[in-house]
């Protein structure tokens, strides 16, 4: 019987392991050398792919602005998202509030490509927005906010807002009214029980879903492709050129898993630091 | 929310996000009916020439055909995974279980364009060629985490005394699954294929390394067509995703309920 149940579990654990076998042969393939001219990769193995990309200033530079990027737009989402989510969760109107719901949940659905696209039709130069510009005479000539970073940007804040929505929700839903009421009747104004009170039982859980969208943008692919025009590369871009263009798979793979470390590292880095924060005397019961 | 300065604040703030979320979609959708090339606005007129065009495109209908293909034979796979696991994790009956459900749950962290690179090395080694093929494996595996957190989650509010009634009464292990448990499970197997469904049609960071001329999904086509034309095709896929999201949406608030169903998936 003991034996049987195994089986329940089986599947499963099977594809665990395919993929745990899949980042293992591309781990492999990240110590071999490429075949000129060729598609095959294989020995000498080594660490060169490694230190070649250690000793790149451009593909640490990208390396870089990718994490600063990230971080970033984080905290932009975190900050346009979170009246968001306060709203929804302290709304007394039921229709806006399901209103509000569909219309992240559609966005949310809709897909990137799609969502580039409209971006990209919007923010053109030949867009809405330059054609009203334009119409009302604050310029002449069409403002470039596409196939740069402004256009990048406003795409990853739109595609990160219903994941930082969705995932700060259930934290607060669980938040009781009563500390804030209670400070209401001690006189605070709304703004310092907003300040004192709601935001810090918050904070854990804007922490957890930030660090959620973190590790969304950081690995952010499509809309610097799609939007980007070129000019704007990100790591994943910049791994994928090595597939696409320069057909280098050791090179791609090695530099996929230094950015592997340093976007789980820095994932967890968020993670530990939003433990040891609501740990702290004070905080931990205000959490609870 | 009392006083006449926070209304104001939150007109403007949710009159400001409302228009900031639809606004990209309403445009496509003007867009698409566009009778030219170009976006005009206000538009000149209706036409529904690059639907016809669209529905034409040798490219996009392979794509369609493939993404179709790929995103209805993804959700059941996941789910026939998940389902058992999921019940061994819950009812704590296989010791390690939970150790695999975590480990599996957690690889939702790892950033796309790697695991397509892992996945290209993986498949490479073993000589499998067939894009479809090596597209469906992959998003099988990538998009398990939707279907245990959905089906973890709807476990939860399942009560274990029902079960036990069940046994009680002499019914076999089985039928109590069947009977008993499965009916209840109805909300996570739809938000799971919701889920699951949703990311293998949009997915583009790990399908673009595993698909080849044959087996190309919308979002590459897409991608290929953007790169080379400037028409208004892809306003015409664009508005029909965005129509299909509005479906499903509509479909999940009247089935699951849009809050149990975000609490799930998300």
């Amino acid at each position: 019987m003991k034996t049987a149940r195994h089986i329940l579990i089986a599947p499963a654990a099977l594809s665990l392991m395919m993929l745990v076998a899949a980042y293992a042969v591309f781990f492999v393939v990240s110590f071999a050398t490429q075949e000129p001219g060729g598609i095959n990769s294989g020995p000498p193995f080594g660490l060169h792919n490694y230190l070649r990309y250690l000793a790149s200033s451009s593909a640490l530079g990208v390396l870089g602005l990718t994490v600063g990027y990230s971080i970033a737009v984080s905290l932009v989402v975190v900050v346009i998202g979170f009246p968001l989510a306060y709203f929804l969760v302290r709304t007394e109107s039921s229709a806006l509030r399901a209103c509000l719901l569909g219309l992240l949940i559609v966005t949310f659905f809709s897909g990137s490509v799609t969502r580039a696209y409209g971006w990209l039709v919007l923010l053109g130069n030949r867009g809405l927005i330059n054609a009203l510009l334009i119409g009302m005479g604050v310029t002449d000539r069409p403002i470039r906010m596409v196939y740069n970073m402004t256009g990048v940007s406003v795409a990853l804040i739109h595609f990160l807002l219903p994941y930082f929505v969705f995932s700060i929700l259930g934290t607060m839903k669980n938040l009781s009214r009563s500390c804030e009421e209670a400070a209401r009747d001690l006189g605070a104004g709304p703004m310092l029980v907003f300040r004192r009170v709601t935001l810090p039982l918050c904070v854990p859980g804007l922490m957890v879903a930030g660090t959620l969208i973190y590790s969304v943008a950081l690995s952010t692919f499509i809309f610097p492709l799609l939007l980007g025009g070129g000019r704007v590369e990100l790591v994943s871009n910049a791994i994928y050129r090595e597939i696409s263009v320069n057909f280098d798979q050791p090179y791609a793979a090695a530099s996929s898993a230094i950015f592997l470390v340093v976007s789980l590292g820095s994932v967890f880095l968020c993670l530990w630091l939003q433990r040891r924060l609501t740990r702290r005397p004070g905080m931990g019961e205000a959490g609870a | 929310m009392k006083s006449n300065g926070s209304r104001l604040f939150w007109f403007i703030y949710l009159l400001a996000m409302v228009v900031f979320l639809i606004a990209p979609l309403v445009l496509i959708l003007i867009y698409s009916f566009a009778p030219g090339r170009y976006l005009q606005l206000p538009p000149t007129g209706l036409s529904t020439k690059w639907y016809v065009a669209f529905f034409k495109n040798d490219a996009f209908l392979l794509g369609l055909r493939n993404t179709l293909v790929l995103s209805l034979v993804t959700p059941p796979l996941c789910l026939a995974i998940a389902l058992p696991a999921v019940h061994a994790i819950a009812r704590r009956s296989v010791p390690g279980a939970t150790v695999i459900g975590t480990a599996l749950t957690s690889t939702i962290m790892l950033p796309g364009v790697v695991t397509g690179i892992a996945f290209l090395s993986f498949f490479n080694i073993l000589n499998v060629n067939h894009g479809l093929l090596k597209m469906t494996i992959a998003m099988t595996i990538v998009c398990l985490p939707y279907a245990l957190m959905a089906l973890l989650a709807n476990y939860h509010g399942l009560d274990e005394r029902i079960e036990e009634a069940a046994r009680d009464l002499g019914a076999p292990q089985f039928l109590v699954y069947l009977r008993v448990v499965l009916p209840q499970l109805k909300p996570g197997l739809i938000a799971g294929s919701v889920f699951i469904f949703v990311e293998t049609v949009d997915n583009f960071s790990i399908n673009v390394f595993l698909s080849d001329m044959q087996s190309n999904t919308l979002p590459i086509v897409t991608y290929q067509h953007m790169r080379n034309y400037d028409d208004p095709l892809v306003a015409v896929i664009a508005t029909l995703l965005s129509a299909l999201a509005l479906v499903l949406v509509l479909l999940l608030g009247r089935l699951v309920g849009l809050d149990r169903a975000m609490g799930q998936g998300a």
